[in-house]
């Protein structure tokens, strides 16, 4: 059950969208995008947007520039073009996925 | 698994250090210094220069070998270089091409 | 000694060891120490966690639990596990990258720009396909002065009416099956008229706008 904002089927939103609750794309977002919490993008969503949110979890489509602070997951229905950065990054098996990842690396100290 | 084997397939073309047994299968080039055991088995094809404690060859070396301790070729061994060590075994059947150095 | 496993189609650097240098082969490799320079496989390399790998490779399958450094490409698939670490660009049809690992470069699996970019909007029409039966029905009995605009408010919101009588018409949006409204792309809200106007059979409806209880 969603609970937040939900941009159902059949909704296209083209614009800004700011808040601070979390958002359920089941429809067309276009624009930028800055949340405080959570975005789920189901399969039949679809996102264009730059956006800047606390965690992101794609099924559907986005592309754009994603900024999360915590996590963006893609799972194996996802299609994601995209820059992402974020401290976790997960991509599962069957996500489709093109763009540049940034997330921190520690590396030894010689490389 | 704490050995380091390369394969009868791998080709390795550069240098290679450590500390602990190597077992070559497959073929190397270049450089090979260790402060362990060298095992060139039937397969393995080495054409470096090799610095170890031990030399034990099966396969074929081309190529200088010191030794800390000691080298051994062992009857199917082939071997074209010079070897260096307190501790020189070649077997019957060896084929051997180069100069023997036992000196400490 | 253990010079003589004769499993022969794996080959494994240890962890001292160092190998400087371009490395091929026909077999899987388990890198537990450090590699720099190429790796080049039909086979699957496996970097364990000790593992260290500063090259340019190319392989099959790639299975990274240690660190890399250089970039990948695999004809196959790419993972990173939990204890995975790396910079470079991955090139393979299939990445996988589980949560704990941390990369940092680009991902390319070719096809991906296959997918349209935007999706054919097959959706939207299913949500408004259920509805056509009431469609005349509901048209006929619409008188335009009906309903106030509360009720607008409710079809949007998809709130199932409290009390028995709007809750039918709410939902209701049926297009008049007559053609010129036939509303493929809009949403139901967007013609409250006929709504309010609906006698029964609205409860149905109301799903639609509901969809996204799961």
């Amino acid at each position: 059950m969603a609970e937040g904002c939900v941009i159902g089927r059949g909704i296209q939103v083209k614009g800004n969208l700011t808040g601070g609750e979390d958002l359920t794309v089941e429809g067309s977002v276009e624009g930028h995008v800055t949340l405080k919490n959570h975005i789920t993008v189901l399969e039949s969503g679809e996102m264009q947007a730059d956006i800047s949110t606390h965690s992101l979890e794609a099924h559907g489509r986005v592309s754009g520039q994603i900024d999360a602070q915590d996590l963006v997951s893609l799972s194996a229905q996802a299609h994601v073009v995209a820059d992402i950065r974020a401290p976790r990054v997960v991509i599962e098996d069957g996500a489709r996925f093109k763009g540049r990842i940034e997330m921190d690396v520690e590396l030894p100290p010689d490389l | 698994m704490a050995n380091t084997v390369i394969g009868s397939t791998i080709v390795i073309d550069g240098e290679i250090s450590g500390d602990e047994d190597l077992v070559v299968r497959g073929t190397i080039k270049g450089r090979i210094g260790l402060s362990a055991s060298l095992y060139v088995e039937n397969s393995g094809s080495v054409e470096a220069d090799i610095e170890t404690e031990n030399v034990e060859i099966s396969g074929s070396v081309t190529g200088n070998i010191r030794s800390s301790d000691k080298v051994e070729l062992k009857s199917d061994g082939r071997m074209t270089g010079d070897i260096k060590a307190p501790r020189i075994l070649i077997a019957d059947g060896a084929v051997f091409k180069g100069n023997v150095d036992m000196d400490r | 000694m253990a010079t003589r496993h004769d499993d022969d189609s794996a080959t494994v650097i240890g962890e001292s060891m160092l190998i400087q240098g371009n490395l091929q082969g026909d077999e899987d490799l388990h890198v537990l120490g450090r590699v720099d320079g190429s790796i080049e496989l039909q086979r699957t390399l496996v970097v364990a966690e000790s593992g260290i790998v500063k090259a340019e490779v190319t392989v099959k399958n790639a299975i990274i639990s240690g660190v890399v450094v250089g970039n990948v490409h695999a004809s196959e698939a790419v993972e990173l596990t939990r204890e995975g670490r790396m910079v470079g660009d991955i090139n393979a049809p299939r990445v996988i990258i589980v949560d704990g690992a941390s990369f940092r470069g680009n991902v390319d699996m070719g096809d991906v720009e296959n997918m349209p970019a935007r999706p054919p909007r097959t959706e939207r029409p299913r949500v408004s396909a259920p509805a056509p039966a009431p469609a005349t029905r509901s048209r006929a009995s619409a008188p335009p002065a009906a309903a106030p605009k509360s009720e607008d408010a409710d079809a949007t919101v998809e709130v199932p009416a409290p009390d028995a009588g709007t809750a039918k018409t709410k939902v209701q949006i049926k297009p008049p099956s007559g053609g010129g409204s036939s509303p493929k792309k809009k949403p139901a809200f967007l013609d409250p008229p006929k709504a309010r106007g609906l006698p029964k059979k609205g409860k149905k409806k109301r799903s639609r706008v509901v969809v996204k209880r799961k």
